[in-house]
């Protein structure tokens, strides 16, 4: 990889938003170019252009169930691992 | 006396029905046998107490008493920690969700549930089913009954050494890449990964969905063929559900081979990289499926090297999109929000949440799904799994399973590969194949080496779990390697 490790885990991580410590910067950085080195070794397959990629098996039916209103969790099972709520309503962070 | 929790299932459902006192007698087994090895296997995150599982007999009696019946009656059973249990504590071995208590149980529970069996626990993996030796559990290490200075495989096990050491006597696992298949190759017990779409993955926590699927790990065949009946089946809560309804698979235990069975071995698995314990093993297997008449015959796979770097890659990119609904906010690992921003907030969650090598397949993933990246890596990942698909599909036109090792070595000493992730992905080289095309495989006890139970994997097309159970029934019969006793049990 031409890639600088310190400074793919650097850019990575902030994409990710992930924090890292600085000994788990430093483990991360110390195999990532072999596991990316090793993620290569598909580049090593040509003439892939026309292969349909694979997402998902391939089903041969209908996925959806019908809308029919069933049995469902009442409000206090949905919300009770919530750590801060006012009333029925779940306390988030800003967005903006 | 013979203790009860060495039955199998099927004879200890008859004899609780015409004596439901006996179930009593049989938790207090299961309890006195945790309370003895629990200590140093650690096969559970969450084990409930004594007395809960008393009072839930006790119901259990009552409804016997008007008649009611089930196929796993009073059965002791410990599901993995990545499966959902109302009320029962499922944390998938991460600090994210180390108090995360779930308000509903996945189909398979609930399945489990309504057969009579009884949950007892919950058992411990790789955090977020990301390892092959559970040493990734935020919590501690599953040491294999085996020989208690080795793993017991993983991600599920704490499921295969629950099982192996008598401390349930059956268990669910999940398969993402070989999460059943190693830890019941290391322990000497068999691992069915199903068919994808077989069994419901409603209350499974996500992973790699395009990738995992529940099911059963047990001490012999019949208990799986069992289990497999009971959490097999359409599900309108999972959309990947197949549309299947007939899931009893007992005809296919017998002793004889229900077709004119022919065997592949992939030369390529075969040919370097194996440990000499491992050959010695799959050669054993081999030989006793020859003399039983069945054909065998090497065929060659050059594609299947590419399997290992195409599973990862989609894997890490699948975790680091379902691991991205981890906000601490509606549950799980809980920052005070303030006036903080989301960004701020979310971040420090993950950072703290997720261990080592969830971080490091959440950036893996994050990359190759990242601009400029997504061809080269995940497009091309999928494009080498629907080449491999194809050449499974060409070999099952002429051959009805393919046998290769489950792992390429006997299970490692505690902290032996854990430092080298790459050394640990390598675990997976021959299990990884079943997940990516979607196919179901089973892992059976192919001998005994050194003190070791080996594992043998057989592959068969999709929906042949009939015939899979068949086959390896067939193997149970002709090597009697069936309920395995580890020394730690003796």
């Amino acid at each position: 990889m031409n890639i600088d490790p310190a400074e793919w885990v650097e850019r990575v991580s902030k994409l990710a938003l992930i924090n890292l410590s600085e000994e788990e910067k430093k483990l991360l950085i110390k195999d990532m170019a072999r596991i990316i080195d090793f993620f290569n070794m598909i580049n090593e397959l040509k003439g892939l252009d026309d292969v349909e990629p694979l997402f998902m098996m391939p089903r041969g039916e209908p996925v959806l169930r019908d809308d029919e209103v069933g049995e469902c969790l009442s409000i206090n099972e949905v919300l009770m691992n919530v750590k801060e709520k006012e009333d029925r309503f779940i306390k988030g962070p800003r967005t903006a | 006396m013979k203790k009860l929790i060495e039955n199998n299932i099927t004879y200890l459902v008859e004899q609780f029905y015409s004596n439901p006192s006996l179930i009593e007698e049989y938790i207090h087994e299961v309890y006195e046998v945790i309370g003895k090895v629990e200590d140093r296997v650690k096969s559970y995150i969450t084990l409930r107490p004594l007395e809960d599982v008393l009072d839930e007999f006790r119901k259990l009696r009552d409804r016997i008493k008007y008649g009611f019946k089930g196929r796993l009656l009073g059965i002791a059973v410990a599901v993995k920690d990545c499966i959902v249990t109302r009320g029962i504590r499922t944390t998938c071995a991460s600090r994210m969700l180390q108090d995360f208590i779930p308000p509903y149980n996945a189909t398979v529970v609930e399945r489990i549930i309504n057969e009579g069996g009884i949950i007892i626990g919950k058992t411990n993996m790789d955090e977020f089913a990301m390892g092959s030796t559970t040493e990734n559990s935020a919590f501690y290490v599953t040491r294999n009954p085996w020989d208690l200075s080795r793993v017991a495989g993983g991600s599920s096990g704490g499921s295969a050494a629950a099982v192996s050491s008598r401390e349930a006597s059956i268990a669910l696992g999940s398969d993402t890449g070989g999460s059943i298949r190693t830890p019941a190759s290391y322990t000497g017990t068999v691992g069915m990964k199903p068919t994808y779409g077989l069994v419901s993955r409603y209350g499974l926590i996500a992973y790699a969905n395009s990738l995992e699927q529940i099911g059963p790990i047990a001490r012999n065949l019949s208990d799986l063929t069992l289990m497999l009946s009971i959490i097999s089946g359409h599900d309108p809560k999972d959309s990947t559900s197949l549309k299947i309804y007939d899931t009893n698979y007992d005809r296919y235990l017998s002793k004889a081979p229900l077709k004119n069975y022919k065997i592949a071995v992939i030369k390529e698995c075969i040919e370097q990289g194996v440990d000499r314990a491992v050959m010695q093993a799959f050669n054993r297997a081999i030989s006793r499926f020859e003399s039983e008449g069945l054909e065998v015959t090497e065929v060659s796979m050059p594609l299947i090297k590419y399997g290992l770097p195409a599973y990862y890659i989609i894997a890490d990119a699948e975790a680091s999109s379902n691991l991205a609904r981890y906000d601490g906010i509606r549950y799980g690992y809980h920052v005070g929000v303030g006036e903080r921003s989301y960004d701020d907030v979310y971040s420090e969650v993950r950072s703290y949440g997720f261990g080592l090598e969830v971080k490091r397949r959440i950036l893996l993933g994050t990359f190759v799904l990242s601009a400029g990246y997504y061809d080269q890596y995940y497009l091309k990942a999928l494009k080498v799994r629907r080449l491999l698909r194809n050449e499974f599909v060409r070999i099952f036109n002429r051959y009805d399973f393919i046998a290769i090792p489950t792992t390429p070595t006997p299970p490692p000493k505690v902290g032996e590969a854990i430092d080298d992730p790459l050394k640990l992905y390598l675990m997976d080289i021959y299990t990884v194949l079943a997940n990516l095309v979607g196919i179901p495989a089973i892992s059976i006890p192919a001998d005994i080496v050194d003190g070791l139970p080996i594992g043998i994997q057989i592959l068969g097309p999709e929906l042949s779990e009939g015939y899979l159970i068949n086959i390896a029934y067939i193997y149970e019969e002709i090597s009697k390697l069936r309920d395995l006793t580890p020394p730690l049990v003796v």
